[in-house]
């Protein structure tokens, strides 16, 4: 069979399968499914604290003063069955005193009983280093998604508590979670 | 006002519901519970259940379930007054307003068989309520869109973590093009408030569905 631009020979695609090789690179997987969050977009831990929209619709902290701790949340709408490869989160980082610090969360409950959230930490992140703009990878172990028993959040802080913010040089805009569909064999990539 | 109703209920009877089961128009007492405050919105209510639709019990919900979870930090209050603290899980602080809605997004034609709710109930006096609704319009009409209160359930009687479902039989099937779904939380007995803090949690909501074959 003739090997086209746009066609992976089935042998050459069990052996990679075969492998546990990923036939692209670690930040786009064979497969890949996308959802992304406006920074903005985020759901504050609590509604009484500032937020502010720069021109990219993303988020910052809107009143440096205030020091209780600025955390959003970005829920995670991921089918069953999928897997959750990574997230990377985009943003601006001009300050020497304030990192913007990222969690990637998993909480599961029983599936038909009541229960205390048991919440897990499944990788984390944050910005640093040269001022401007950043992009960080969170969390690099691929997760199976259970939305029968969890659900799946991203939380960025942008400073914790009892510490005063720095406005607009910490900003958070986009929160990218990188997923991939199981169903590999009937996908589009078998037809030109 | 009686030709809007009959509207109304032939809209409702076809968007989100089956032949099968049948809508009314809503007492007022069934509109403020629901937070439904303006006398001029057209609402109406689903019967509820008379029957416990059968249900897995296996890990999975069976091989054709579906899923879409909203975490109580989804809720986004119905006016600027709700205030609320928390992270996955959330309690409402609101002095004067008790009400949250959180949007689903189901495929068009999904059924939908349950709502389950996920909280924790420390209160003596009031108790969490949860709601599924549509809001449902004809293309080009000039009327109002029509409220469906398409089911609740209520934390009534629990003291600690509970888990509560609203049973849909026959399911809810959903309307994408004229319809819009979404869960409503009611955080007190009352539908005014104040809400009661930490003493009522609301940890998520997870619809389960599937998809006709």
């Amino acid at each position: 069979m003739p090997i086209t631009s746009n066609r992976v020979p089935l042998s050459l695609l069990a052996l990679l399968l075969a492998a546990g090789a990923d036939p692209a690179s670690a930040d786009a997987p064979a497969n890949p499914e996308y959802a992304s969050h406006f920074g903005i977009l985020g759901r504050p831990t609590n509604s009484a604290v500032v937020y502010r929209r720069d021109g990219y619709a993303g988020a910052y902290c809107g009143d440096p003063a205030d020091t209780s701790a600025k955390r959003l949340i970005y829920p995670i709408d991921a089918p069953g069955g999928f897997t959750i490869d990574h997230i990377r989160v985009s943003g601006v980082d001009q300050s020497a005193t304030h990192d913007l610090n990222l969690k990637f969360f998993k909480v599961c409950q029983p599936f038909l009983a009541a229960g205390t959230p048991d919440i897990q930490l499944i990788g984390s992140g944050h910005s640093a280093g040269t001022d401007g703009t950043f992009s960080v990878l969170v969390g690099t172990s691929s997760q199976p998604v259970m939305p029968e028993t969890c659900a799946y959040y991203v939380q960025a802080e942008l400073s914790a508590a009892d510490t005063a913010c720095v406005g607009p040089d910490l900003v958070v805009r986009e929160v990218r979670v990188h997923m991939r569909d199981p169903d590999l064999i009937f996908k589009d990539s078998f037809e030109s | 006002m009686k030709v809007r109703m009959v509207m109304a209920t032939a809209l409702a009877a076809s968007c989100g519901t089956t032949l099968a089961q049948s809508t009314r128009p809503a007492t007022m007492a069934e509109r403020l519970a629901a937070g439904f405050n303006d006398r001029t919105q057209m609402v109406m209510v689903r019967d509820a259940a008379t029957t416990t639709a059968r249900r897995s019990d296996s890990v999975a919900g069976g091989p054709s379930a579906r899923f879409q979870t909203r975490l109580g930090v989804s809720f986004s209050g119905t006016d600027s007054n709700y205030a609320y603290t928390g992270a996955n899980s959330v309690q409402c602080t609101s002095d004067t307003n008790p009400f949250a809605t959180a949007n689903l997004d189901l495929p068009d034609g999904a059924l939908i068989d349950w709502v389950d709710v996920f909280g924790q109930d420390h209160s003596t006096t009031d108790n969490l309520t949860l709601f599924l609704v549509s809001t449902c319009a004809t293309t080009g009409s000039m009327s109002p869109p029509t409220f469906t209160v398409l089911g609740d359930v209520s934390s009534s009687g629990d003291a600690g973590n509970f888990f509560h479902t609203i049973v849909l039989n026959p399911p809810v099937s959903v309307d994408r093009f004229s319809c819009k779904y979404a869960l409503r939380s009611r955080f007190t007995s009352s539908t005014t408030g104040p809400c009661v803090g930490f003493d009522m949690i609301l940890d998520k909501v997870r619809v389960q569905y599937h998809l006709p074959e």
